[in-house]
């Protein structure tokens, strides 16, 4: 046991030396001219990850080459941008500043005073990253005091588009339509297309029960379905609230609710969320295996 | 003289609340299981003194097998969400010195972040399809 | 700057804006003292918050032409090179100079010697900005003549296209239909690192939507700390401890059975009566009446008579006519002062018109 642990920590040269063979070299062993470290050695793959430190795979740039003429971004300017775009230009910002810090460092090691051109240029570009985070809080803010707002005056202006929706003689336009797809998504959050990563909520629950009623309100009567005495729970508003806008959609949705009213089911509120989400799962499952069915008679 | 010091050996049932670690004369406590419940969370990265550092977990990235190799846990991986097209992105750190300074009217409103504004873009939204930034000859926005 | 220094934080670091003034200067001066000469400027650098950043605060632009009125090149017109912004100077085409030594590292492209010849700069006070009038003889042949302005004003403002801003409109002091206007910039070329105007043009964004943005949940929270001790910085739903101490006023520390006293104590010197009653002056003005008017001794009855309130009245007119009188000298006087100081302006006027405004 003593023997063994001995070898496992003798170094490879000790045990030629006591290896009975008459030579301390292996044979397999050649010998040749040492090899001067150089950095023409090295060979680096043109797409190793570190070369984004790298200004078109230059050591480094020449200080007129990062001489420049612009401006920092505004705020005024980044007001403009979606967040894909701030997002972009964030990471094209930070990818120019190592780049730039690299380089800087360059010099300084080198004791050059050169190193100020690269850092002047980098506090530009570090401003412009500012106004990002500036704009990104301002519009996170001015929504949470949108929402406020909307708590104050919602209903009044709910009211009114349900007004004008209700006396307006010709609804079934195109207009019209768009108006309440958008109305979904800007005060609901109920996209055009629904999605599976899609939560339905309390904010989610308010608009299907507004757009339900409010379709059911208008052509009721023009369907001659006031006999069914309201939509009673959120199974009959969701019916509703799924068809087209038109007389037609909600004379189908009245048909599906006589079947509904078979059952003598009533949701309570508690489930309501459980059940929309239930809902709209079905409908993209129903989609989806649609879309493959399709697809494979094609 | 300060009036707390006074009212510091009152007993009267607002005190108490405001000093949950008095005791009774027996010494249970006024309220709760455990004097220092609410301190025993977990110390983030900013709090201990001098020589307590959290890190990341993330300064290894792997381990050594049993023969040296070094194997990359990518679950530990530093990562960055960068942008898909980044590589498409046509917006450079700077901006060229030709496009004028904008500047923005909040005329009416309170400033950026100002809600009645943000609600009054939504409602011009869903009335026409899209919001309306005007700018004057001198460049000055709608905000 | 050493990477050694420039890592120094700001709390550990050396940060020469804590110390007082007169050891600042002392540091300033072992710097330039350690330095060499070619690398050091003759006027020191400003602070940030005095440097001029509007057009109105430097008087000129690049390309102005401009005429000397201090130093060896007084009374020559030359053009405006650059302005040095650390100084809130100007360079000059025709400036004096002073000869550097220049270390080998920093020499130019085509340097051959040690020694240059660096011009100096100027600051825009010593230099007076040059148009152009076209004057209309009464033959009616026009002649364009140059005129330097003594001083200026800046009235009114205009888009500038070449500029990309507003500009204030640059008259002649006292002249003010006569605008010189400012130079036209060199066009500049992007640079690699700058966004077309287009492209920083383009609107990608529009808030459409109540409930989310298009960034992703809990954005704001992912760029802040989230156990910061001193959350009101963002949220202003916190005040600080100093915020709610001036929101309420202190309240003064006193006892139950003190403020009883108090109270006690107002209540009695309340019902003290502060003036007498009617009946008492009656009796105290009968009484006193009864008394003067059995006054025998002349000397007091006249004395009496003087102290009385007829008398008391007389003396008060009199007094407020005396007043009256002085004001009204007063008025004069400050009225005289008024027209003296308007003639001896026009005159310094006049003779400021004579030798000001120098026509070439």
């Amino acid at each position: 046991m003593f023997e063994q642990q001995v070898a496992r920590f003798s170094t490879s040269a000790k045990c030629l030396a006591r290896s009975r063979k008459g030579y301390r070299i292996s044979s397999s062993i050649k010998l040749r001219p040492p090899i001067i470290p150089t950095i023409d050695n090295i060979k680096v793959i043109d797409d190793h990850p570190l070369w984004q430190f790298f200004s078109h795979k230059k050591f480094v740039r020449n200080p007129e080459e990062v001489s420049f003429t612009g401006r920092s971004w505004t705020v005024q300017e980044l007001r403009r941008k979606s967040f894909d775009d701030l997002h972009s230009l964030w990471y094209v910002c930070l990818k120019e500043r190592n780049r730039l810090y690299r380089e800087a460092h360059v010099y300084d090691q080198a004791e050059s005073l050169r190193s100020q051109e690269f850092e002047g240029l980098s506090a530009m570009i570090r401003e412009s990253m500012v106004h990002i985070k500036q704009v990104i809080t301002e519009r996170e803010a001015a929504l949470n005091n949108a929402q406020a707002e909307f708590e104050v005056v919602g209903n009044e202006y709910l009211g009114e588009f349900r007004n004008a929706y209700l006396e307006d003689q010709n609804v079934e336009t195109d207009q019209w339509y768009d108006k309440l797809e958008r109305l979904q998504y800007a005060i609901f959050g109920i996209p055009d297309v629904l999605d599976t990563s899609l939560k339905v909520d309390l904010r989610f629950l308010e608009g299907v029960k507004f757009v339900g009623q409010l379709k059911y309100d208008k052509f009721a009567s023009k369907i001659g379905r006031e006999d069914l005495g309201g939509l009673k729970d959120i199974a009959e508003i969701y019916t509703v609230f799924e068809e087209s806008a038109t007389a037609e959609g909600v004379k189908e949705a009245c048909a599906k609710i006589d079947e509904y009213r078979e059952s003598n089911l009533v949701i309570p509120g508690s489930k309501e969320i459980q059940v929309v989400q239930g809902f709209i799962n079905d409908k993209i499952k129903q989609a989806e295996s649609d879309f493959e069915e399709t697809s494979q008679q094609a | 003289m300060r009036a707390s010091q006074v009212l510091a050996f009152k007993e009267t049932a607002e005190t108490c609340l405001r000093r949950p670690w008095k005791t009774y004369r027996d010494g249970t406590l006024f309220y709760g299981q455990s004097k220092a419940g609410n301190k025993r969370l977990p110390l983030s990265t900013k709090q201990g003194n001098k020589n307590y550092y959290k890190g990341t977990r993330s300064s290894s990235i792997g381990k050594f097998n049993q023969y040296g190799k070094y194997t990359i846990n990518y679950e530990k991986v530093r990562t960055f969400v960068i942008p898909e097209d980044l590589d498409e992105c046509v917006l450079r750190p700077l901006v060229s010195s030709l496009a004028p300074v904008p500047k923005n009217s909040f005329k009416g409103y309170e400033g950026a972040a100002d809600g009645r504004l943000y609600l009054d873009k939504v409602k011009e939204f869903i009335e026409t399809g899209k919001v309306e930034f005007g700018r004057s000859e001198t460049y000055v926005e709608r905000g | 700057m050493s990477s050694s220094l420039r890592n120094l934080s700001k709390r550990y670091g050396t940060n020469l804006d804590r110390f007082p003034f007169f050891l600042r200067k002392m540091f300033d001066r072992l710097s330039r003292e350690a330095q060499l000469p070619a690398l050091t400027s003759d006027v020191p650098e400003l602070p940030i918050e005095k440097r001029f950043k509007r057009p109105d605060q430097w008087k000129v632009e690049v390309g102005d032409r401009v005429l000397i009125t201090e130093g060896k090149y007084k009374g020559h017109v030359t053009k405006v090179l650059a302005l040095h912004h650390p100084t809130n100077r100007i360079f000059l085409e025709l400036a004096e100079t002073k000869k550097l030594v220049v270390p080998k590292q920093f020499w130019q492209a085509g340097q051959s010697t040690h020694v240059i010849d660096y011009p100096k700069t100027v600051h825009p006070s010593n230099v007076k900005v040059v148009g152009t009038i076209v004057d209309t003889a009464a033959d009616g042949t026009e002649r364009e003549r140059d005129i330097a302005a003594d001083q200026l004003v800046f009235k009114g403002e205009y888009w500038d296209e070449d500029y990309g801003k507003m500009m204030p409109y640059r008259r002649v002091k006292f002249h003010e239909n006569v605008i010189i206007p400012w130079p036209r910039p060199e066009p500049e070329e992007d640079c690699a690192f700058s966004t077309a105007k287009e492209a920083a043009e383009e609107r990608t964004y529009v808030p459409n939507c109540l409930v989310r943005t298009d960034a992703p949940e809990n954005i704001v929270e992912s760029l802040r700390d989230p156990i910061m001790k001193r959350a009101y910085k963002w949220d202003k739903k916190y005040i600080t401890r100093s915020e709610a101490k001036r929101l309420s006023s202190p309240e003064m520390p006193i006892s139950e059975a003190k403020k009883a006293m108090f109270e006690e104590k107002r209540k009695i010197r309340e019902a003290i009566p502060s003036e007498p009653s009617v009946e008492t002056i009656e009796l105290v003005g009968k009484l006193v009446a009864e008394k003067l008017n059995a006054v025998t001794d002349r000397n007091f009855a006249a004395y009496v008579n003087s102290v009385g309130p007829d008398a008391r009245q007389k003396k008060k007119e009199a007094r407020e006519s005396a007043r009256k009188v002085h004001e009204e000298k007063i008025r004069e006087a400050e009225e005289r002062n008024k027209i003296k100081n308007r003639t001896e302006g026009k005159y310094k006027l006049r003779k400021a018109k004579k030798k000001g405004s120098v026509v070439f």
